[in-house]
């Protein structure tokens, strides 16, 4: 038996109302409720990263948050990214740069590396590095995740 | 109607060794992409798996009443309803047992209607065990007297392999040094990013349907069928999208059969998939083993015999990791010119947690000791490690002695390309000189290669892959192809030889390789094969494709069909490049003429090598190759940590189809070696896993990769695909050793039982110090130099 | 004739190796590999898919085509999957 409350927040930029168990993590909601399955569950603990989405801003384990404290907050996941005109700049360039192989952990890795840009727009590939290592990945080894972040890095100092 | 499509002539362009986009990057990127995890099926019910938590035990009672009453339960299984139906390669295992044999053993299963009720369910099971004796190590499990694990299987002895060439003792007569070590290569895990799972559904007629993350689809069938009692020609294999399988899906595990019984039971699809927990606890394992090797040479640097005496923890069940000698030996025999070698490996079964396939299949723990051999043996005879190396290497044309034949071997072009790139010989010079200066910091540089299969390996009678090739009205393309995509990039070599040979856009070619019921025949990803043999059989596929499509044009064109070429997306004059009918236009008029032509292709591509037979003597891969890496560390001699400064690789990859992708697989497969040399660790205790999460088991992080540089020889393989070898196995097999012979050169400390932990290292560098000689060379656990 | 057999194969046939009498009229491996499943319920239930066995003849690997006789050791291994 399980308590239910009526949360409402934005999700990648839509209003969205939905009744969660106070028990279900953000991570549950979204892959199990709201059939947003870009989300992964690949620890369930926080250690991995495979979840990251975008909550007011900040990027956080969607595995460690309950549910209910996505009320009234803004909430971005992968699928949020891309526009009817294409992908997200940080999208493309993984694609562009061989970053995705298996892919697991791409959604999670894009969400930190995005967020991660979007705070500080020249992210040297040291700070890339220290900012990724939560994201965990068995395919890569990493590097052309970093050329991907470097190269948005560079194409946005390039603008400025 | 003008038959010409534009004038300007057409020249010829090479997707060969290009940066080829990867066809499912878009999806992935955008979290499009449905893994098997993400499935979800009409009526699909949850299957969870009661593991025993202890190694070694009889199953006195199981009592599932109250389970099998909790609302929202459909079925409740235990090993009763296994009882018979023995897998695995030599028959050992159930899917539900009826005795416990390691800690992940399967005891019961549930199938309810979510994932929480199956849970509770779990916790409703009473089971009732008497704790046996167990063994934990293969010592243990040999001793006289150990408990028995396996009725069947006296002495708790599994699986062993022999080979010798040559005589030994006048071998060893001849040789002026030798060097004695014992190895203890340990047990790691895959760490996949996505959980196993399986989903399993059977319609009417009793043909199961699974969708599993298995990388050999069609021999999956023939070792899951004795699981459930069908017949292998009555399962559909689908293979969704996976997270990484690095050869942990090379064999059936206990829950797969536990999908396919539940399904058969509640007449429902039913999903079963592991947390991560039990992902750490029930998954195969790299296979750890016990290596003493001895290996001589003579004064002037000459290698004179290599021997190994394994020992294989088999763990409770065998899967393919005591297989791995097949491959243990060619290492043994032909990682350099090797006159004599005396090979043997015992398997005995213990209560930890057993091995099946992973990246590098027995090369890496052979490699872990023949590197380290070679770099000590160099030391003792005074040579610069580089010229002991080249002094030692085959070239093209030699056979070894188990008959590996080395038609184009690169060996001394990588070594000589990695060594000078790296700066090698004098810096390994200058930190040696330095390892006894006071400073806390010291550099170190280390050498270390391996040679691997890269035309696939004869194990199976047939090595080879099935292609059909169809081309459509809209010049579109679509291959079916036995080739599975585990993340590793087969679509992208796929798709870029389609498109080299029939000059269409990338984006026009569809592969499809997911359904058995579909597509032909392939061995499997294993043994660095697939892009020698699934680009060999498209290849093969769209020259035929395509030889049938300029025969139609020269009719058409009333021009030779040797003077024409496929660019673009038009039939081209061979010549000048001048385009003559754009290619859908000709497709459609193949189509809609009175006898009307399709282009629809089939082949099958079977690679020339030979099964090794009982001897293990053989040429059993259609190609081989080798790989060099140069690590440059610095280490903390206070913390012993180790910091990978630079790697520097030369490979053999006979040509470089797709570069992207390549370079992703060098890179991927070094950041697996470095977890494996530097911190990752299965901590078992009494067969206990204690470290069963990323926070205690530590996999390498994006700060800790160093920059990689990366030379590819090429070498022109004659049988391979433009020339191309396989090469996803070597980046993890010859890093690790790299990095033990750097550690040695910063600090004179050996360590040969990895990981290389911050504690180990401290440790020896301590004990080096402080031992009475300084300048000998300090190695952990009594081993003998 | 000794048949050794390999994995599986030893469970399914509940030995590790048998002498057999080798009729006359074998003499290849495709013919041995074509009689054995007859023999009895215990052959043809372990070869049921004999054709993917590998074949040793005296420790070398054998064809169809390569010659047995009666004083032969033949081994027969399944295929190892995992590489």
């Amino acid at each position: 038996m399980s308590v239910e409350t009526e949360i409402r927040f934005r999700l990648n930029g839509r209003e969205v109302a939905l009744k969660v168990p106070a028990t279900m993590k953000t991570l549950a909601m979204l892959r199990d409720q709201l059939g947003l399955t870009g989300t992964k569950y690949a620890c369930g603990e926080g250690e991995c990263g495979a979840c990251t989405i975008e909550v007011d801003g900040r990027t956080v384990n969607s595995c460690l948050m309950y549910a209910v404290d996505c009320d009234g907050r803004e909430v971005v996941t992968i699928e949020g990214l891309r526009t009817p005109q294409g992908l997200h700049p940080v999208q493309q360039a993984f694609v562009d740069h061989g970053a995705v192989q298996c892919g697991f952990c791409m959604p999670g890795m894009i969400m930190q590396a995005r967020n991660l840009l979007e705070e500080n727009p020249n992210l040297t590939r040291e700070e890339a590095q220290r900012g990724l290592e939560g994201n965990l990945c068995r395919c890569t080894g990493y590097a052309k995740v970093l050329d991907a972040v470097e190269a948005v890095a560079a194409k946005e100092s390039s603008h400025e | 109607m003008s038959k010409t499509a534009s004038n300007s002539p057409i020249g010829k362009k090479t997707l060969i060794g290009q940066r080829v986009r990867k066809p499912d990057a878009p999806d992935k990127a955008t979290g499009k992409t449905r893994y098997i995890n993400d499935m979800v099926l009409p009526q699909m019910l949850i299957g969870k798996v009661l593991f025993a938590g202890r190694p070694h035990a009889r199953i006195v009672r199981i009592d599932t009443a109250a389970a099998e009453k909790l609302p929202g339960v459909h079925a409740v299984m235990t090993g009763k309803d296994a009882a018979g139906l023995k897998f695995g390669f030599v028959r050992d295992n159930v899917a539900l047992k009826d005795k416990v044999r390691c800690e992940h053993d399967e005891v019961a299963a549930v199938a309810a209607e979510s994932e929480e009720i199956a849970l509770r369910a779990l916790e409703l099971i009473a089971v009732e065990y008497e704790d046996l004796p167990g063994v934990f190590t293969p010592e243990a499990g040999a001793a006289e007297g150990a408990p028995l694990i396996h009725d069947e299987f006296a002495g708790n002895r599994s699986l062993h392999f022999e080979f010798k060439h040559g005589d030994l003792e006048a071998a060893e007569a001849t040789s002026d040094l030798v060097v004695d070590n014992v190895f203890r290569p340990h047990h790691v895990t895959h760490c996949c990013m996505g959980t196993s799972c399986a989903i399993a559904d059977f319609d009417h007629n009793g043909k199961l349907t699974i969708w599993t993350q298995t990388q050999y689809p069609y021999n999956y069938k023939m070792d899951l069928a004795p699981a459930l009692g069908i017949g292998p020609g009555d399962i559909r294999v689908i293979q969704p999208p996976v997270g990484g399988a690095f050869g942990s899906k090379l064999d059936v595990y206990p829950y797969e059969p536990i999908a396919a019984l539940l399904a058969k039971r509640t007449g429902r699809p039913v999903k079963v998939i592991y947390s991560r927990e039990e992902e750490f606890r029930a998954s195969p394992t790299r296979q750890a083993a016990i290596i003493h090797m001895r290996t001589g040479c003579t004064r002037d640097g000459t290698l004179t015999f290599r021997t190994a005496d394994v020992l294989l923890d088999n763990g409770a069940y065998t899967s393919w990791g005591p297989t791995i000698p097949v491959i243990m030996m060619r290492t043994t025999s032909g990682h350099y010119r090797v006159p004599v070698v005396d090979f043997k490996a015992q398997a005995i079964y213990t209560n930890n947690p057993y091995a099946g396939s992973f990246r590098g299949y027995g090369n890496v723990q052979t490699t872990w000791a023949t590197a380290q051999q070679m770099d000590m043996l160099a030391d003792m005879v005074d040579l610069d490690p580089l010229e002991f190396h080249l002094k030692n290497a085959q070239r093209s044309g030699e056979i070894t002695p188990q008959k590996s034949f080395l038609r184009e071997c690169a060996l001394v072009e990588c070594l000589e390309a990695a060594a000078n790139a790296s700066d090698y010989s004098r810096k390994r010079k200058a930190y040696a000189a330095q390892r006894d200066e006071p400073g806390r910091y010291k550099k170190g540089i280390g050498l270390a290669s391996s040679i691997h299969n890269a035309g696939g390996a004869k194990i199976h009678k047939s090595d080879g892959i099935g292609t059909i090739l169809k081309v459509d009205d809209y010049a579109r393309v679509t291959v079916i192809t036995g080739a599975s995509e585990i993340g590793q990039g087969i679509d992208a070599v796929i798709t870029l030889i389609v498109a080299e040979e029939l000059g269409v856009p990338l984006e026009h070619v569809t592969i499809v390789n997911n359904d058995s019921d579909i597509a032909p025949w392939d061995v499997g990803v294993h043994a660095s094969r697939t892009t020698f043999i699934a680009g060999n059989g498209t290849r093969r596929a769209a020259r035929k494709a395509k030889a049938q499509i300029l025969d139609a044009a020269a009719k058409f064109l009333e021009e030779p069909a040797e003077a024409l070429d496929l660019r673009d997306g038009s039939v081209v004059r061979e010549r000048d490049g001048a385009p003559l009918i754009k290619l859908d236009r000709l497709l459609r008029q193949m189509h809609f003429q009175t006898e009307p032509e399709v282009v629809m292709v089939t082949d099958y591509y079977e690679p020339k090598s030979e099964p090794e037979g009982a001897r293990h003597v053989s040429d059993h891969s259609a190609a081989y190759s080798h790989a060099v890496h140069v690590a440059e560390i610095t280490v903390d001699t206070l913390t012993g940590e180790i910091r990978v400064d630079k790697v520097t690789v030369a490979q053999d990859v006979g040509r470089v189809i797709n570069r992207m992708g390549l370079e992703g697989q060098v890179e991927g497969g070094i950041a697996i070696g470095l977890g494996y040399a530097l911190s990752e660790n299965m901590q078992l205790d009494k067969g206990r896993l204690r470290n069963a999460c990323f926070r205690d088991y530590k996999l390498i992080t994006a700060p800790e990769m160093p920059p990689i540089e990366m030379h590819f020889i090429e070498s022109n393989c004659a049988e391979g695909p433009y020339g191309a070898k396989g090469v996803s196995e070597l980046p993890t097999i010859v890093i690790a050793p790299a990095i033990a012979n750097a550690l040695y050169n910063a600090t004179g400390v050996r360590i040969f039982d990895p990981p290389m932990t911050p504690e180990k290292v401290a440790r020896a560098i301590h004990d080096r110090r402080t031992q009475a000689t300084p300048g000998k060379t300090a190695v952990l656990e009594g081993m003998t130099v | 004739m000794k048949l050794k057999y390999f994995a599986w194969l030893r469970h399914s046939m509940g030995c590790d190796s048998e002498e057999i009498v080798l009729p006359g009229e074998i003499t290849n491996v495709g013919m041995l590999l074509d009689w054995l499943p007859t023999q009895n319920e215990r052959f043809r239930r372990a070869f049921e898919y004999i054709d993917v066995v590998l074949v040793s003849v005296n420790s070398r690997y054998a064809d169809r085509s390569h010659p047995v006789r009666d004083d032969d050791e033949v081994l027969l291994a399944p295929p190892i999957a995992g590489g």
